[in-house]
């Protein structure tokens, strides 16, 4: 059903759903952000070769959400909004949109249990192109002082895409410890492993996909923020080709000087398949090549006018892999907008 | 005949080592079991009610069912508030002994200062700057009575020295008075850097959540596990030294559980794990606000005595 409703009557709903937030305002329990940018993308089409496509794109993104409490109860709705018009290439005009919704029951003073349901879509204006994404995540945590627990004890996922080939389901499991060393200098560590399950799958096979990872990460806060995650991940698939290893190093800033806020994000993704085939029809790995796979490069900068809109601009680099395994495309968007936060 | 010996033995060991930390720490554990009592209590009424509610009710088979089961929970939480009340009782008594033992030294602490505030002007401004930390300690110590004490714990005479300084020396009170500015102007810079940090957390959030939506956030090969909205509300309660969200919530006072700075989802592809909130920075402003007060009440007092 979801798949048959046009992008911009979806975006109609998001806007209505919008509404209340902008009517009630400045709320505790509601919050509301508009971004406005413009955009240059130098390959628009994400190709490996040249010539590669470059154009111009407006972008506006609306997000918005609303807390609910009731005693050790709380609830909270989030829905964002994101379109993206292109200058001289419409069929690529597009739509993302995502709703978040989280519950979490405090059971006592150190102990609590909390779901997450997330649903995601993502349109084409003028194309026949979609597809859905949508994730069940339950988990119970414990916490103290400096240290916590937790462990997503059923993580469900299921995703349908344009190409029915990518329809799957996953579960998985994840514990997960935080340890707080100083209010400077705090630790992460956990481990999670993913069972997916494919339902239609490109070859007459059935697919079955394992996949484990432990990451350790560290964060130091002291005049800026900076942290740093180590990932090893190790996937394993019915389909030999697409069974990988894969090591990423993920560092982060943040950080002010003269008024000016900068925040950088990398993420340096060093993967290796364990067997490769040659025929790219089945290397086929994934449906949509705009998705963020590999080595990725942010570079944010803000500047605030007055104490609700600010100037932003950055700079994002891509080296991710194309639909085809092991094959990778470059990126480069250059960006400058508006900000608007109630 | 020798184990109330060892006891008493125990007992005035205990007072004569009792350390201001440990003091503070008793008082803070203390505190968060009142607090469990009083929602234990919440609940048992709640169950109470209910079971009240069914009782007037037409006794069917599910109702009765309904009724075992409510009456084995009630059993429990009776139990367990039993075992809260024990606990209590117990620091109660710990934190009343420790009160004495610490509440009598600062109080000749204090005095041995003022003493020598008095005759050695060398020393003045070291005296006078732990002289301000006793004098915090103290009030710390009174204002912590109410959580072991009865009602009228007025009886207990307040010993007060700080009213002997000699507010003719000129040059002490101008010292006085140079270290409580100085003692708020640090306050005042680290108030403003931690704004700072709290600003530079924020924008990293949301350019985190910003850039998750300028391509479609990946699922399939690599594993994400960003904090949730649900862990960051609660991140607010772990960070917080005092748990005072949880205070909050269970007295239903607002302001508790910040659940979004932005928006983040279980597909961030990005393992920022610190896109907790700023709770534990805003729990560091409050704190220092109310420190600065304090120094700005004195100090306020001083000039008005001068």
């Amino acid at each position: 059903m979801a798949r048959n409703i046009k992008p911009r009557i979806l975006y109609l709903i998001f806007l209505i759903l919008f509404a209340p937030s902008l009517c009630l305002g400045n709320n505790n329990n509601i919050k509301l952000s508009v971004a406005s940018s413009l955009f240059s993308d130098n390959n628009i089409y994400e190709k490996i070769n040249d010539p590669k496509v470059t154009d111009l794109y407006y972008r506006l993104g609306i997000k918005t959400g609303i807390t609910l409490k009731n005693g050790l109860q709380h609830f909270t709705l989030n829905f964002d909004s994101n379109v993206q018009n292109y200058f001289n290439y419409p069929n690529e005009n597009k739509l993302f949109s995502r709703i978040n919704i989280d519950y979490l029951n405090l059971l006592n003073k150190k102990n609590f249990i909390s779901m997450t349901g997330y649903y995601s879509r993502k349109n084409w204006f003028n194309i026949d192109k979609s597809y859905d994404n949508s994730f069940l995540n339950l988990s119970y945590n414990h916490k103290s002082n400096a240290i916590n627990l937790s462990g997503n004890f059923i993580t469900g996922h299921y995703l349908f895409s344009y190409f029915s080939e990518f329809d799957h389901f996953f579960f998985g499991f994840s514990p997960k410890v935080k340890i707080r060393k100083s209010n400077q200098l705090s630790y992460i560590i956990f481990y999670d492993i993913r069972m997916y399950d494919y339902l239609n799958p490109f070859i007459d096979q059935e697919r079955f996909d394992k996949s484990q990872t432990i990451n350790l990460g560290f964060e130091y806060q002291n005049g800026l923020i900076f942290g740093t995650n180590f990932q090893y991940s190790h996937t394993r698939s019915n389909y030999d080709f697409l069974g990988n290893n894969s090591f990423v190093i993920m560092p982060y800033l943040s950080a002010e000087y003269n008024n000016f806020y900068y925040q950088i994000i990398l993420k340096w993704d060093l993967k290796k398949y364990q067997n490769t085939i040659n025929t790219n029809q089945i290397n086929l790995i994934f449906p949509d090549p705009e998705a963020n796979t590999n080595n990725q490069f942010y570079f944010g900068v803000d500047r605030e006018i007055t104490k609700h809109l600010s100037i932003t601009g950055k700079i994002i680099f891509f080296a991710s892999e194309y639909r085809f395994q092991d094959d990778f495309y470059q990126k480069f968007l250059i960006g400058f907008g508006l900000k608007y936060d109630l | 005949m020798k184990k109330p010996l060892i006891i008493l033995y125990l007992l005035l060991s205990v007072s004569l080592f009792a350390d201001f930390s440990s003091y503070r720490q008793n008082i803070e554990n203390l505190r968060q079991l009142l607090l469990e009592k009083e929602a234990e209590t919440q609940n048992l009424n709640e169950i109470n009610t209910t079971l009240t509610k069914l009782q007037k009710q037409k006794q069917t088979w599910l109702n009765q069912r309904k009724i075992a089961k409510l009456t084995q929970h009630k059993a429990k939480k009776t139990d367990h508030i039993f075992v809260i009340i024990e606990e209590i009782s117990a620091l109660r008594k710990r934190c009343n002994s420790d009160f004495n033992t610490l509440y009598e030294k600062n109080f000749h602490t204090v005095d041995s200062l003022i003493g020598q505030l008095n005759t050695n002007p060398e020393k003045r401004k070291a005296n006078l700057s732990q002289l301000l930390e006793e004098k915090g300690k103290r009030d710390f110590l009174l204002n912590s009575q109410k959580y072991f004490s009865t009602l009228d714990h007025k009886s207990f005479e307040i010993k007060q020295n700080f009213n002997v300084f000699d507010l003719a020396n000129h040059e002490l009170i101008d010292d006085l008075v140079a270290l409580l500015e100085s003692k708020i102007l640090n306050i005042e810079t680290a108030k403003a850097s931690a704004q700072k940090e709290i600003k530079m957390r924020q924008k990293l959030n949301n350019f985190h959540s910003e850039i998750s939506t300028i391509q479609e956030p990946e699922t399939f090969t690599t594993t994400s596990s960003s904090t949730t909205e649900s862990e960051k509300g609660i991140e607010n309660s772990w960070n917080d030294e005092s748990l005072s969200n949880y205070d909050n919530t269970v007295r239903g006072a607002s302001g508790s559980f910040e659940t979004y700075d932005e928006l983040t989802n279980e597909n961030d592809f990005l393992i920022l794990f610190e896109t907790k909130t700023n709770e534990s920075m805003d729990n560091f402003l409050n704190r220092m606000d109310s420190l600065q007060s304090y120094y700005t009440d004195i100090l306020k007092e001083l000039l008005k005595r001068q």
